[in-house]
């Protein structure tokens, strides 16, 4: 009796593993399943995104404390220019911002800074803007639905807050425009951090001489 | 009734006729007027009626109701200088809204003229036209989809049933050798034989124990080996948000929503004003229409109608989006994002599968520790690095071509377990 049930015991080891290769179609279920030691499965600690008692709206995952900043964290001098039609700040951040990590940079490194530009560009602008900068209507993937976003290196129309088209766009105003939005566009300082911004700004700045000369 | 009836018929074709008469006064080709409106206008306007409101309002014949012709064209041309003039209409209309409409002055007056006829046209025939096809192309994909899994479920039963037909066979036989191999004084033919001068009753009742007994097995194995595995799982989630539609047809990066993948041990939930980056403008799915964007509204406190939020807290109170977490590695191990994302450069799709193309995400892996194990043991590591000279010698001491990750302590166990 014995040994047949160790020879069905190794039979059904060689039939479950050819039941998973024979079943290819997913068939979700909204059943998560069972756990064995949930002590080890779930922190005591509260994790980022766990539900929290401890607070009112129940999320465990804060803002910063009122008067604090994070640590390695810049706050941004310029202010929004929401409900001034001068666009002071945004003209006063293109007229004094610059990408002070550049001045210490050999080309190796600007190339590198210029690829991860290029592929953050990718990731954050891409979808609005064009995959070269020249547009929503080039070949942005969501013009259909939202807006079609300027292109980079159109040197025709006069843009409204600085007067100048686009090709003329200073860093600092695309960093101004990147921190607080504009228009369609919305915020995207929480997105990306500071180097990304220069980086992404680095990239523009090379499509816009590449288009001049 | 009738005289009612046919007073109703003529009002309506007064209107229709005054319409089209008056379609006729602008002059311009509403073709080019459709790419000079999408390459400059849709930043801020929608083509369809007044209330579908963006930055400025939508825009459609009403506009030519309005205003004149003469005026709309200087007004598009140069918005701030017209109203800096003193021009009341002007300056009535800048009122609409904080941010200013800015001067098209590169524009002629024939391109003006080119978009207003552009505008003036039915908006909704281009939409019709184009949503019918999307439908079509829909529901095609769905049928094929279904039919494909049937067959799929045909099979696997048709497998199961033949396997354990053969068991039955083998397990007869294994039966008969092993009492000929304990000297029991039964052949391999004898046996045979007994089954088959046996009552039907007692056949069918061995029959039916020896198959229970496989099935149960078969069972509890297979639900033995699911424990705390969550592969397949598909919850419902709070808003039905699709990542077809976001990561696929709309082909945004993973990235701009999930971008602490790249800083950090979460991927991370995109907080909600990421999505108002986009949603603020778009009010309307191509799933769900409004129902489901407004959960973000309501959850933000934002009012789509006045295009605002609403500050004041006995009114609305912002609150949480619970969404339901479907990839969970336990607490007993460590796992960062960044680190594979960022230094190991894979993509999302290696252990997240095919996202782009799930309207409501399932855990395509297993996410069990033979799986991560096994990625070690195959995934080079690039030492295309400043840092990683120092791994050279690591190249000669494991006598292999290409380092894998199980070679810079991939599969240490305290670098997961600790």
């Amino acid at each position: 009796m014995k040994f047949r049930y160790v020879v069905i015991l190794g039979f059904l080891l060689f039939v479950t593993s050819c039941g998973d290769s024979a079943s290819d179609g997913i068939k979700t279920s909204k059943d998560p399943g069972y756990e064995y030691m949930p002590d080890m499965y779930h922190s005591h600690a509260y994790e980022t995104y766990s539900p929290n008692p401890n607070f009112s709206d129940s999320m465990s995952a804060r803002l910063p404390v009122k008067g604090t900043i994070p640590r390695g964290f810049y706050p941004f001098e310029y202010d929004d220019d929401f409900g001034d039609i001068t666009y002071s700040n945004f003209n006063r951040a293109g007229a004094e911002m610059k990408d002070e990590r550049l001045s210490t940079m050999d080309d190796y490194q600007k190339q590198k800074y210029s690829a991860d530009g290029k592929q953050l560009y990718g990731m954050f602008c891409a979808h609005c803007h064009g995959k070269n900068g020249d547009g929503g209507q080039a070949d942005g993937t969501i013009v259909e639905y939202f807006t079609n976003a300027p292109s980079f290196i159109d040197s025709l129309a006069p843009r409204i807050r600085s007067g100048k088209p686009m090709i003329d766009m200073l860093p600092g105003h695309i960093y101004h425009t990147i921190f607080y939005g504009y228009e369609s566009m919305g915020p995207h300082a929480s997105l990306v951090t500071e180097e990304e911004r220069w980086k992404i700004i680095y990239y523009i700045t090379e499509l816009q001489n590449k288009e001049r000369n | 009734m009738l005289r009612a009836k046919n007073l109703i018929y003529l009002f309506l074709i007064f209107l229709l006729t005054s319409l089209f008469s008056f379609s006729q006064i602008i002059e311009g080709n509403p073709e080019n007027g459709k790419t000079l409106f999408g390459n400059n206008c849709t930043a801020c306007h929608y083509s369809g009626p007044e209330e579908m409101r963006k930055i400025g309002p939508g825009l459609h014949s009403h506009l030519l109701e309005k205003y004149t012709e003469d005026w709309l064209i200087k007004w598009i041309r140069n918005a701030p200088a017209l109203t800096a003039s003193g021009d009341p209409i002007a300056i009535e209309a800048s009122q609409y809204d904080p941010s200013q409409m800015q001067s098209f002055t590169y524009l002629s007056d024939s391109d003006i003229k080119d978009i207003l006829a552009y505008v003036e046209q039915d908006p909704t025939d281009f939409e019709k036209s184009s949503g019918t096809v999307d439908e079509v192309a829909l529901t095609s994909d769905d049928s094929s989809s279904l039919s494909s899994t049937k067959e799929l479920d045909l099979t696997t039963i048709i497998t199961i049933i033949v396997i354990l037909s053969g068991a039955l066979i083998f397990l007869i036989f294994i039966n008969n050798a092993l009492r000929k191999g304990l000297n029991i004084q039964e052949g391999f033919l004898k046996g045979i034989k007994r089954l088959l001068f046996m009552s039907t009753t007692i056949k069918f009742l061995i029959v039916v124990f020896h198959v229970g007994i496989v099935v149960l097995l078969v069972l509890g194995w297979q639900s033995l080996s699911k424990i705390g595995i969550r592969q397949n799982y598909q919850p419902d989630q709070p808003i039905e948000f699709s990542h077809k539609i976001h990561a696929g047809m709309n082909n945004i990066d993973c990235n701009y929503c999930h971008q602490s993948a790249r800083h950090g041990k979460h991927a991370g939930i995109p907080s909600v004003n990421v999505c108002m980056n986009c949603h603020e403008t778009i009010y309307e799915g191509t799933n769900s229409g409004t129902e489901e964007i407004q959960k973000i509204y309501d959850a933000v406190c934002w009012d789509p109608d006045l295009r605002q939020y609403i500050t004041d807290t006995d009114e609305c109170q912002p609150k949480a989006i619970e969404w339901i977490q479907i990839h969970s590695l336990p607490d007993l191990s460590y796992f960062n994002h960044s680190q594979h994302v960022v230094a190991g450069g894979i993509e999302c799709q290696d252990c997240h599968g095919e996202i782009e193309e799930m309207d409501v995400v399932y855990q395509k892996e297993k996410l069990t520790m033979g799986w991560c194990i096994e990625c070690h043991r195959n995934t080079d590591i690039n030492l295309d690095n400043a840092y990683y000279h120092l791994y050279d010698d690591l190249l000669e001491k494991h006598d292999v071509e290409n380092l894998k990750v199980e070679h810079i302590g991939g599969l240490e166990c305290a670098k997961c377990h600790y």
